[in-house]
């Protein structure tokens, strides 16, 4: 008995721990994700094995789904999985103070729910109720002021970073959608919602071919393309400080390019 | 990677210039003929340029994108278009030297133009294919600000079923023109993304910009 409390009481000293770790690697990073890349090794080897799930699995479920799902038929099931997210949106709006937004979003998973038919069709939309989203990545960022920590591309999921990660895995356990709605199955919400990633991966075809298939080194657009879309995700935009102006620094360009005017 | 190096190698072999030189002489009229007027302005003009001009300049662009976005072309004559527009419209010299980096001041009048014209083709297939599915009519202006030196319009695509895609055009008239210079769709900055893949491009290929300019070449 007191062993079995003794390791309990390890058990939480280690989680603890880690916690602590993996707040301290987070709190020393800016807030931005400007981000080294310490596990860049692990990334590329998770980095391939993802373009592999990509080249024989998803790409080729998405073009099937491309071609047997009529488009009105996939927007309406990427509309349902959205919905269903709504639930998660919103209470991670309420821990980050947004409390407009995650009304906003509660009210928009009643209405779609119901009068739109399981999110078949966003009503809500129609009268300016559009989607705002948000994750527990964003509320641990906005609430508890955690940077990124290093990057890391998750096997199967994708590009992150030590505290999206976290955020994601709290996200999967803790949805508040099977306590809104309980007669919903869990195995049969993540089926449904990986026939929608099918789906989005579908809609989203260009992006990801151009991003996977068609750089110099897809590893370093994907990073990218991920931190400078979750900073702006986070911040609602970039400080002025952020942005580049390529004027800045040397001559002349068309000078350059076709000899001093005159010539 | 393999099978990068060993397909540089073989274009090197190949009369893959063609590509680039005959790409020069159909695009040099044009790129001319749209910055002969900014010659003849001195760049060190003071900055003046207000957030209605920048507003119209993108408003400008944004009705060809619709234009011709929603008509239905195929992919390959709506870049065509894109990359019509772009040259009218944006400062493509300007991204293209921020692109190649520090390595453009080494280089020799000649890759400058040529790395420009092939690298405008790559902007225009790239972000062509990419944008086109936000040529709708629910891609309207919002705001425009200014930052520093230059001048960010706002644009946002409303749809139901999803979140609102944010598009940002910057707009500058430090080349004596108002043209726009990079377009930032949801946080990802094209100059951004354009500098990291060239200058990568151009790591893997030992800094030989001529290399750099049959390979970009040869991905159009």
């Amino acid at each position: 008995m007191v062993s079995s409390i003794l390791i309990f009481a390890r058990q939480v000293q280690t989680s603890f721990a880690a916690l602590a770790m993996v707040i301290l690697i987070c709190a020393g990073q800016p807030a931005l994700a400007r981000m080294n890349d310490p596990f860049e090794s692990f990334n590329r080897m998770s980095h391939t094995g993802n373009l592999l799930l990509d080249r024989y699995i998803a790409k080729p479920a998405s073009e099937f789904y491309g071609k047997a799902v009529p488009s009105e038929v996939a927007s309406l099931i990427q509309r349902m999985s959205s919905n269903l997210s709504l639930p998660r949106a919103a209470m991670n709006q309420f821990l980050q103070f947004q409390f407009e937004r995650g009304v906003h979003n509660s009210l928009r998973f009643f209405v779609n729910s119901t009068v739109g038919l399981a999110g078949a069709f966003d009503v809500a939309a129609y009268v300016g109720f559009y989607e705002y989203r948000t994750d527990f990545g964003a509320t641990l960022y906005n609430s508890f002021g955690l940077g990124s920590g290093p990057y890391i591309e998750l096997p199967a999921f994708g590009p992150s970073n030590l505290r999206d990660g976290i955020g994601l895995a709290v996200d999967m356990v803790f949805n508040p959608l099977y306590w809104v709605v309980p007669s919903l199955d869990v195995a049969g919400v993540i089926s449904f919602n990986a026939i929608a990633a099918v789906g989005k991966r579908h809609a989203n075809a260009t992006i990801v071919d151009t991003l996977f298939y068609e750089s110099e080194d897809s590893y370093a657009q994907t990073k990218l393309y991920y931190t400078q879309n979750r900073e702006f995700e986070l911040l609602g935009g970039f400080p002025e400080e952020d942005y580049m102006d390529p004027y800045i620094g040397t001559g002349d360009i068309y000078e350059e390019l076709f000899g001093p005017f005159g010539n | 990677m393999r099978n990068c190096s060993a397909r540089s190698e073989i274009k090197a072999e190949s009369p893959n210039f063609r590509v680039a030189n005959s790409l020069t002489r159909r695009n040099l009229f044009g790129l001319l003929a749209a910055t002969a007027a900014a010659v003849a302005v001195p760049s060190s003009a003071a900055f003046s340029l207000t957030e209605n001009e920048a507003k119209k300049l993108v408003e400008n662009l944004i009705s060809i994108f619709k234009r011709v976005g929603q008509s239905e072309i195929s992919d390959e004559k709506f870049i065509a278009e894109f990359e019509k527009a772009l040259g009218q419209f944006s400062d493509i010299p300007i991204i293209a030297r921020s692109a190649l980096g520090r390595p453009w001041r080494n280089a020799t009048r000649q890759q400058k133009i040529e790395f420009t014209l092939v690298f405008q083709s790559h902007v225009a297939r790239k972000y062509g294919k990419i944008l086109r599915k936000f040529a709708s009519n629910e891609l309207e202006i919002r705001s425009a600000r200014k930052i520093k030196n230059f001048v960010e319009v706002s644009s946002v695509v409303r749809r139901a079923g999803g979140q609102p895609i944010d598009i940002r055009w910057l707009v500058s008239d430090k080349s004596g023109q108002t043209k726009l210079f990079d377009i930032i769709l949801e946080g990802v900055s094209m100059v951004r993304a354009e500098r990291s893949e060239i200058q990568l491009m151009l790591d893997k290929r030992k800094g030989d910009i001529d290399l750099l300019i049959t390979d970009l070449g040869a991905r159009i």
